[in-house]
């Protein structure tokens, strides 16, 4: 059993728009199922990505209903992974940049994450065995 | 112990209209303000950030104006007057034109060859 390490990112890429926020994500999965703390800090058009009125669709273009379909949402992959970290003995926090919920209006957030500001992610860089960015560009 | 925090700042303009600021550079110095020992460094595109000379256009979008668009050259004037040391790519600021022009006054300029040495110095790159 590996010995239980701090990993913390810091994510940009808001949902849907990238293939760096599904690389974040393997990351994260990847630790926690090895029993790794991991802290993920949201920041810009990350903070959509847990936004609670996320909704699958439909495929006009498949001609699949949104039951075939199967869309995934960011806001249930977060979820599972919270669940993950609690199946798995190891602590799984995320944050919102504040500022940047409000002017997105992107408050009203699926259970589990907490609203903050560049305060907390400096303190998590400053305990972590490692910190990752994942920024847009 | 006290890390020493790198970031390196790449893609510029991104979303700049509207933050009205650089994320990164915004979240460095929200964190420089937090205590953290931080540092600067401006690569690629985004030494034009470093121009002392700039000129911020108004905004015109339908009826609204928007006349405080950032001065990066006062971002990066005040960034280096609260202690944070600010560094841009030589070589990178001649391939954008910048060799003749003045740069931000306290800026450094550091050798594309040099910088995976000063790289090293730090205990945590962020890149942006």
């Amino acid at each position: 059993m590996p010995k239980k390490k701090t990993l913390s990112l810091l994510i940009m890429d808001p949902p849907y728009e990238s293939a760096k926020l599904i690389t974040a994500f393997r990351i994260m999965h990847a630790a926690i199922v090895q029993g790794h703390n991991v802290n993920v800090f949201a920041f810009e058009g990350a903070v959509s990505i847990t936004m609670k009125e996320q909704k699958a669709h439909a495929n006009p273009v498949k001609n699949t209903s949104v039951e075939e379909e199967k869309h995934p949402t960011t806001k249930d992959w977060v979820s599972s992974l919270f669940a993950a970290a609690q199946k798995n003995g190891c602590q799984f926090n995320w944050i919102n940049c504040g500022l940047c919920v409000d002017e997105r209006g992107a408050g009203n957030w699926i259970e589990g994450p907490q609203r903050g500001s560049p305060k907390q992610f400096l303190q998590w860089a400053m305990e972590s065995d490692t910190t990752i960015t994942i920024t847009a560009g | 112990m006290n890390k020493k925090f790198l970031s390196v700042i790449e893609n510029p303009y991104r979303a700049t209209f509207e933050e009205l600021d650089d994320a990164g550079l915004w979240f460095s110095a929200a964190v420089k303000k937090e205590g953290a020992d931080m540092s600067v460094l401006l690569v690629k595109g985004a030494v034009n950030y470093a121009r002392a000379e700039q000129n911020p256009p108004t905004l015109s979008i339908g009826d609204m104006q928007t006349d405080n668009s950032p001065n990066f050259s006062k971002t990066i004037s005040e960034m280096v007057k609260n202690g944070t040391p600010v560094y841009v790519c030589a070589e990178d600021a001649n391939d954008y034109g910048l060799e003749k022009e003045a740069l931000v006054a306290g800026v450094h300029k550091q050798s594309r060859g040099e910088l995976a040495r000063m790289i090293a110095g730090f205990d945590e790159i962020w890149w942006w």
